[in-house]
């Protein structure tokens, strides 16, 4: 990621000072290793060719995203809205997980 | 004589008082009082079951079954009630130095430590979820208190998706109740391993880590406990901290003794440690992107939430143990961060972008919060540093190093918000102007000596963990789901 892309970013939204901008990219830093150590752990556990391109390909649209952590603050808003949707989508997934788990 | 319930009685009955007497002048003198009370409840207990209303141990057939609600103590859940009737205090302490301290503050500080004192000891299942719904409610009243807008709206947010995460819980325990015929936990995990598992005891398990993520603030809940920790007074948030925390362990242990067992764990496992690292780096990530300080700490509760669900998770008793030993900790810290955050407050605001230069005011508080910071960070010998190695330990056993690595590149976040905030607080240089508004500032010895005594005790626990260490390692082995060491030992 470049930083002066970076901080012109930081600066639409009033924070571009250095400490700002430092902190941001190391947020951004953060989110791009756990999806790399994720991917790691999960294709080492499961042992799965499949497991691994998916993994390749999160890692992909993660990079396309990039950066990533201004769409990550804005999910992790306080909007009712946003917060009961991944309540959602977490109760789903946890029910697939679970059921399909139990089903085999 | 085992005086076991009164752990719970005593605050419970004192909040009933306290509410009706909220006006009266002896309002400061009484929160004194039974904020010294508290500590000596702990003790109060002795080892081992308290079975309520004469109920017992009943036999059907040669099988013997818990009949009616049971508690018990043992030196876990002793050391977890001192750990947070120790904060309990210390807030109930600072609060008779607020100006507008009404007995509705104290009630529901109370009403707080008796629900989760409640839910740490029971044995039986729908009484947990009677008191983890009290505590919901509490810990929304408290946030209330403070009486702004944003408080208002963040404490309704809270309850509204409390009512739906509530319900689930319910009628999760409600399933269980169907498969094992027992509220007992003991009784159920033992029903459990003997019958056939049932898309009834699924949807149970479902809906017991929906409850566990809204009471412990795990994702996707962690939002709605970070807005509540920001929106209470900062000092209010110390307590709110810890009745989360415990909550957490609470029923982490929960599932760990109802489905430890049963091959289901082995994917529920998976899906805990998932939220737990989740919250970790959420929360890191979160944090490192504010410019309050209320909401930089409050995400960082989230984040180190999640360090205590992920011991807990992995399920061996090295990992239950360091995520235990986290969860005491990081109470302990965060609630020197949280007091030192209300200081901040009463200077000026915990906005970070409207304070600087703070160290040649305060330099004793620039000092404490430094300690607290490190603490935190999980720098030797605070500590924090203990029990994030024990943790590191365990992970490294339970055979994910992944997670290890993780967990290093989360604290080099946490070490550069941490210090983020130091430098902006205390280091930024500010006007000669601002540098005298700060100065005739007068703060409350109470606000320094609370301060001092919790950084006193995480040294201590730095320098001799063993002291925790011991008193929960032979609980917790108990606890711990044998197959997690077998499969480990046999890869």
């Amino acid at each position: 990621m470049d930083y002066d892309k970076f901080k012109r970013e930081m600066e639409k939204e009033g924070r571009g000072d250095s400490v700002s901008v430092g902190a941001g990219l190391t947020g951004e830093f953060i989110l791009y290793s756990f999806l790399v150590i994720g991917l790691f752990l999960l294709s080492r556990v499961f042992g799965k060719v499949l497991l691994a391109t998916v993994g390749i390909l999160a890692i992909g649209a993660g990079l396309h995203m990039i950066p990533m952590v201004f769409r990550f603050k804005r999910e992790n808003s306080n909007h009712i809205v946003l917060q009961l949707f991944w309540i959602s989508i977490f109760l789903g997934a946890i029910s697939m997980i679970i059921f399909i788990a139990g089903s085999w | 004589m085992n005086l076991l319930p009164l752990i719970v009685v005593v605050p419970l009955i004192t909040a009933v008082v306290f509410s009706y007497i909220y006006r009266s002048k002896y309002v400061k003198p009484l929160t004194l009082f039974i904020g010294f009370i508290l500590l000596v409840l702990p003790l109060l207990g002795t080892y081992g079951p308290y079975f309520f209303g004469g109920h017992g141990i009943v036999y059907i057939g040669t099988i013997p079954l818990v009949s009616g609600i049971v508690y018990t103590l043992n030196p876990l859940k002793e050391t977890m009630i001192f750990t947070l009737m120790l904060i309990g205090s210390i807030v109930l302490v600072l609060s008779t130095r607020e100006r507008e301290l009404s007995g509705v503050f104290t009630s529901l500080v109370l009403m707080g430590l008796a629900s989760v004192s409640a839910v740490i000891l029971t044995e039986d299942l729908f009484n947990l979820y009677v008191f983890y719904e009290i505590a919901a409610i509490t810990q929304a009243g408290l946030v209330i208190l403070s009486g702004t807008e944003e408080a208002y709206r963040s404490a309704f947010r809270y309850l509204l998706v409390g009512t739906m995460a509530g319900s689930i819980l319910l009628l999760g325990v409600g399933l269980l109740l169907s498969a094992t015929g027992s509220l007992n936990i003991g009784d159920m995990g033992r029903c459990l391993t003997v019958n056939p598992l049932t898309p009834t005891v699924y949807g149970g398990l479902l809906m017991l880590i929906v409850g566990l993520a809204y009471g412990g603030g795990l994702p996707p809940f962690h939002t709605l406990k970070a807005d509540l920790y920001a929106r209470a007074k900062p000092f209010v948030a110390a307590i709110l901290q810890a009745y989360s925390k415990f909550i957490l362990i609470a029923l982490m242990l929960v599932v760990l003794k109802l489905f430890g067992n049963l091959p289901i764990f082995h994917t529920t496992r998976g899906v805990l440690i998932a939220l737990s690292v989740f919250a970790m780096v959420f929360g890191t990530v979160m944090a490192l992107l504010q410019e309050d300080y209320r909401k930089l700490l409050a995400y960082h509760t989230v984040s180190q939430g999640g360090y205590v669900a992920l011991g807990l998770a992995l399920g061996t008793p090295l990992a239950i143990l360091a995520g235990i030993f986290h969860g005491i900790n990081h109470t302990l810290y965060k609630s020197a961060l949280f007091i030192g955050a209300h200081i901040l407050d009463k200077i000026k605001s915990t906005d970070m972008r409207k304070v600087g230069g703070l160290l040649l005011v305060t330099p004793t508080l620039a000092f404490l919060i430094l300690c607290a910071k490190l603490a935190s960070i999980g720098i030797p010998p605070f500590n924090g540093f203990q029990s994030k190695l024990l943790l590191a330990e365990a992970v490294m056993n339970a055979n994910m190093p992944e997670l290890a690595v993780l967990m290093l590149i989360l604290s080099i976040g946490t070490f550069l918000y941490m210090m983020k905030a130091f430098y902006l607080i205390f280091l930024r240089p500010c006007s000669e102007e601002q540098l005298r508004e700060f100065k005739d500032v007068k703060i409350s010895k109470y606000y320094i000596l609370s301060l001092g005594l919790l950084l006193v005790l995480c040294l201590f626990l730095g320098i001799y963990p063993d002291i925790v260490i011991d008193r929960l390692y032979p609980v917790v082995e108990d606890i711990g789901v044998k197959w997690v060491l077998e499969s480990i030992k046999n890869s």
